[in-house]
């Protein structure tokens, strides 16, 4: 769902990402503006997807672009740029959960995952309220997989990201990213069968 | 499992890359209206593609870009980091200081007190000290006759230690005029002095080393 105040930034044609990040190594900061507007959203997206609706998300996205202020100097546009910055955000999520685990999280700390989704859950009257269901439990089962499957499984079904680019994110081979999205689909199959049964009877 | 159903999974496999719309194409194979469990297997793909598809795109909070910047400005006004050799530049550029003239000497100078100040040492070191002394003040006296082209004498300062100093006022024992011996003399440690009147007592009469310095 696109905000009405995020600026409505074109995407060129191949990687505009690329371009604008080569020309932020080489000093031009209207270039890492440009980097910002136009992925900040895809990449609030993608760590609400991992981490959940967290109260830290945009601190998060912070973070990740002060890394790539950081580590402007080590970019070599070998591959799509979404793939690099996505791999700083898949290692700050990690991270994010660890801090998470050992409960010293900068989040509010409220509950667990699925407990957060419901500010985010639309309200459903009628007969979508099955469907808000469903999503929550999808959501729910996500957030359950393990942090390598559902980051592999969130970069190819809603990023789109081919597998060998989910492999570069991952920093593995194309070969597990396939057998960590079967898996990972697998355990989905298992976790939501009341809801697919349903739907195959 | 049939070759046929075999081949099936393989497309299957591949159309779960795809998406739906692959996962629809497949459903349109003649093999699919065949065979129930491959029929079955794809149903269930198709269900989780859509269970994953029903969940919508996180909402993104308004001006998100202009917030990340602006919380970013601090950290972007920061010198940029240099790279090692715009450093090294950068380090060679400066010049070197301007020495004000005679500064060795000066500096020399003002450390004579401190360096003819006590030192502390081991005691070992004055027994080797007080051993030197008495040998090599011996020697000095016996081999007077015979001793080798004597090289330049140096300057108190330029000895290091106070057992520097003994061992080649010792050596140099002769060679010394009074003024320098003096000089030496105060240059010594006040221990160091005890132990040359300690030599000077054990000395044979003859062979006193005040004896050796009156005879220049
Ligand atoms: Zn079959």
């Amino acid at each position: 769902m696109p905000a009405p105040d995020e600026p409505n930034v074109e995407l060129p044609t191949p990687d505009p990402g690329v371009a604008w990040m080569l020309r932020y190594q080489q000093g031009d900061e209207r270039a890492f503006d440009q980097l910002v507007e136009g992925y900040s959203p895809r990449v609030f997206a993608l760590i609400t997807r991992f981490v959940g609706p967290a109260q830290n998300r945009e601190d998060l996205v912070q973070e990740v672009f002060l890394r790539v202020i950081r580590a402007r100097h080590d970019y070599r546009p070998e591959a799509r740029f979404s793939t690099w910055l996505y791999r700083i955000v898949f290692n700050l999520c990690v991270n994010e959960n660890e801090r998470r685990k050992r409960g010293v999280s900068l989040d509010d700390g409220e509950g667990e995952a699925h407990d957060r989704w419901a500010d985010e859950r639309v309200s459903a009257p009628g007969a979508e309220l099955e469907r808000a269901d469903l999503v929550g439990s999808v959501r729910a089962a996500i957030a359950a997989l393990p942090d390598r499957q559902r980051m592999a499984l969130v970069l190819a079904k809603y990023e789109e990201l081919a597998y060998d680019e989910v492999a570069l994110v991952l920093g593995t081979s194309e070969k597990a990213v396939k057998s960590m999205i079967h898996r990972a689909r697998e355990t989905l199959r298992v976790r939501l069968s009341a809801f697919l049964e349903e739907e195959l009877a | 499992m049939s070759s046929a159903c075999e081949s099936f999974r393989v497309e299957l496999e591949r159309a779960v890359r795809g998406g739906g719309r692959a996962l629809a194409r497949l459903a349109a194979e003649p093999h699919a209206r065949q065979c129930g469990a491959c029929r079955t297997a794809l149903a269930r793909e198709q269900m989780l593609e859509r269970a994953l598809a029903a969940v919508p795109a996180p909402a993104v909070p308004p001006a998100l870009a202009r917030r990340v910047l602006a919380a970013l400005a601090h950290e972007r006004l920061r010198a940029p980091v240099l790279e090692e050799h715009e450093l090294d530049e950068l380090l060679e550029s400066v010049p070197a200081p301007p020495v004000p003239p005679d500064l060795g000497a000066r500096v020399l100078a003002g450390l004579v007190p401190e360096r003819s100040a006590r030192r502390r040492r081991p005691r070992w070191a004055w027994l080797v000290a007080a051993g030197l002394l008495v040998g090599a003040g011996l020697w000095a006296v016996r081999a007077r006759s015979s001793a080798p082209p004597p090289s330049p004498l140096v300057e108190a300062e330029d000895l290091e230690s106070d057992e520097e100093l003994l061992a080649y006022a010792c050596e140099r024992w002769e060679e010394l005029h009074d003024e320098d011996l003096d000089v030496w003399l105060a240059s010594i440690d006040p221990l160091d002095e005890l132990l040359l009147e300690y030599a000077e007592e054990s000395w044979p009469e003859n062979a006193a080393p005040a004896d050796a310095a009156g005879g220049f």
